[in-house]
């Protein structure tokens, strides 16, 4: 039992912390005048991803994550309004990309915590170590899918940029159009998606 | 198969990206579409019919309860499909009044295709009835989460929760109908009883250590001492629960106390090797034939699980008389456990027992409380009239007064010994 107690605090820890690293990393790149945003914000991520891992509560899990979108979108909108969304964009995708991640750690977390939980709480069967080895299995293999699908999120659009880079340095008069013709086939492709169900 | 509201969230969020990135003018504010364009890629269909592909066991432990126990259920949950479901959601579907005590009915797991998973979990020990175990409402979704199938699956199950028995010791049966197999009755016959019941002369065959000796030598030949026999009854007990009292005027569930006591006389009789009838008269109105054994004690108590309180569409003295003409031969014993709250069931005991069956009513006491007011008022009313209802019963039947705070082996202890009921 202490080897599943010991997995379990450590992915707790772990999902804890990245939702506080993400908010930091969001609010990175804050201009100083949001000075006290930038303080605020992590502590106010910190306390509800707390509540939220601690208590399995998935209101408080969904309140750090909105929190983390609003960091997110003041980030957004203060490089949007100074024009530096061009200058930003590696940092502005990682941070989303991790944003992105982060509601899939937590998530995993918040829907086995009852289970394991309690089951480390004494509460439970034996007969139900099976199912907590399982699901503790289960999240660390989803999360080590889940780090490669990010990790290819991220470098993909690094790599669609550079291509859009690539063409615009060809011809500069098309370097915002390759941007938008690439975002039209995306749009495109959602659609055929959705279509297809 | 529908887009789950995080797809629908995530397809907004792009949506959103991109509206911005032509109000602002920032086409590379669009780039952040990819990731969320590269999620959907990714996700794919999680199955078409969970039905054929997903199989579901539950065993419970016990599946008929006697109440006061918890009760053990074990899910098995088998993938019979190719496929391998990354995120499957279970939650089995019980009935309402059921509480979890342990372990959890819902629960996020992976099956692998030809997987088999078990989850255990406790019900509080619940209240008597009948419960609906089942079905399994199973979601299975793709790694992101974005397209989702729903479906119920596996059967329903029921667990029986039957009433609470006690021991209410040896009941002294007054019959003028015996049956012919062993009981604990005395018949007044000669038999194979263990009361004394007369001398005879020895005739070859007899057993010789029942041979009186000292009568033996006095009359000069052998003498014999002869045994009463004892035989079994037929009882019908019949369980009044038209429930014409306020339940706030009780201080207990009375209800609950009748059946009770109706299961633990049931039960007794039946041990005391006599045919054992049943007949429920309330919202829910069942019959169980005069029968023996153990099996029989089930049908009865099963039949009693379902007891409700309320008045059934046909008249009680109908409704009993047909099912005691039908199945209780003439001068058996009928037992009739009510509150003896209408003028219904006296109507019906005094005709039961004009026509020669031996009536024995068990009634609960209706204790009236200290405390002032309307309350108080119909507590006091109602007394006066049960008090009224119970001298006319007792001018035709045995009338036993028995209290939910006292155990009716001691209530009965406290007749005279050896009286028959």
């Amino acid at each position: 039992m202490n080897q599943y107690r010991s997995s379990w605090n450590l992915l707790q820890g772990l999902s804890s912390f990245w939702l506080v690293l993400t908010a930091f990393a969001i609010v990175s790149s804050y201009p100083t005048w949001l000075f006290s945003i930038t303080v605020l914000g992590p502590i106010v991520v910190a306390v509800f991803s707390l509540l939220a891992i601690s208590k399995g509560n998935p209101a408080w899990g969904k309140a750090s994550l909105l929190t983390q979108a609003i960091l997110f979108s003041i980030s957004l909108i203060s490089d949007t309004l100074v024009k530096a969304v061009s200058a930003n964009l590696p940092v502005l995708l990682l941070t989303f990309v991790m944003l992105l991640f982060g509601v899939e750690f937590l998530t995993l977390i918040l829907s086995r915590h009852r289970q394991v939980s309690n089951w480390l709480g004494g509460t439970e069967f034996e007969s139900n170590a099976l199912m907590v080895n399982k699901s503790l299995r289960d999240i660390r293999q989803k999360l080590t899918s889940f780090g490669i699908i990010f990790a290819c999120c991220y470098v993909l659009t690094i790599g669609v940029l550079f291509l859009s880079e690539v063409v615009g340095s060809f011809a500069s008069i098309l370097s915002d159009i390759a941007v938008y013709v690439v975002l039209t086939s995306v749009s495109l492709a959602l659609l055929i998606i959705l279509k297809e169900d | 198969m529908v887009l789950s509201r995080k797809a629908l969230l995530y397809l907004g969020i792009a949506y959103a990206f991109i509206g911005c990135a032509l109000f602002f003018g920032e086409p590379y504010l669009s780039a952040l579409v990819v990731p969320i364009a590269f999620l959907f890629f990714i996700s794919h269909k999680p199955g078409s019919s969970l039905r054929t592909s997903m199989n579901s066991s539950r065993v419970l432990y016990p599946d008929r309860s006697l109440g006061d126990e918890d009760v053990e259920i074990t899910l098995g949950v088998q993938n019979n499909s190719l496929q391998n479901f990354d995120n499957v959601y279970l939650d089995e579907i019980i009935a309402e009044p059921l509480k979890i005590k342990s372990g959890t009915k819902s629960f996020t797991m992976s099956v692998r295709s030809g997987e088999t998973i078990e989850n255990h979990y406790t019900i509080s020990a619940p209240k008597r009835g009948i419960y609906n175990l089942g079905p399994m409402s199973v979601s299975v979704s793709d790694i992101m989460g974005f397209r989702e199938v729903s479906e119920q699956i596996g059967n329903t199950d029921e667990l029986i929760v039957l009433p609470r028995m006690e021991e209410v010791g040896i009941l002294n049966l007054k019959a003028t109908r015996l049956s012919p197999w062993p009981g604990q009755i005395p018949s007044h016959k000669i038999g194979s009883g263990s009361e004394f019941f007369e001398l005879s002369p020895y005739v070859p065959g007899d057993e010789l250590r029942r041979v009186n000796w000292k009568a033996s030598a006095k009359l000069g030949e052998l003498i014999t001492n002869e045994f009463e026999g004892e035989q079994a009854t037929d009882v019908l007990v019949l369980l009044d629960c038209s429930q014409e009292i306020q339940p706030e005027l009780l201080d207990f569930d009375a209800v609950e106390f009748e059946v009770n006591v109706t299961a633990s006389l049931c039960s007794q009789l039946i041990r005391q090797g006599n045919r054992v009838g049943l007949s429920v008269y309330g919202a829910v109105r069942t019959w169980v034939s005069l029968g023996f054994g153990r099996k029989h004690l089930l049908r009865i108590l099963d039949n009693l699980a379902i007891a409700k309180p309320g008045r059934a569409t046909i008249p009680m003295d109908y409704a009993v008389q047909s099912v005691i003409i039908s199945t209780v031969p003439a001068r058996s014993v009928i037992v009739v456990v009510s509150p003896l709250d209408s003028d219904d069931i006296v109507e019906v005991i005094m005709d039961v027992a004009t026509k020669g069956y031996n009536v024995v009513c068990f009634t609960p006491t209706i204790q009236s409380k200290g405390t002032r007011g309307p309350l108080n008022i119909a507590r006091r009313v109602l007394t006066i009239e049960r008090r009224a209802r119970m001298m006319q019963t007792a001018k035709v039947a045995t009338l036993i007064e028995i209290s939910p705070k006292v155990r009716i082996k001691s209530m009965l202890r406290g007749r005279k010994t050896g009286r028959p009921l």
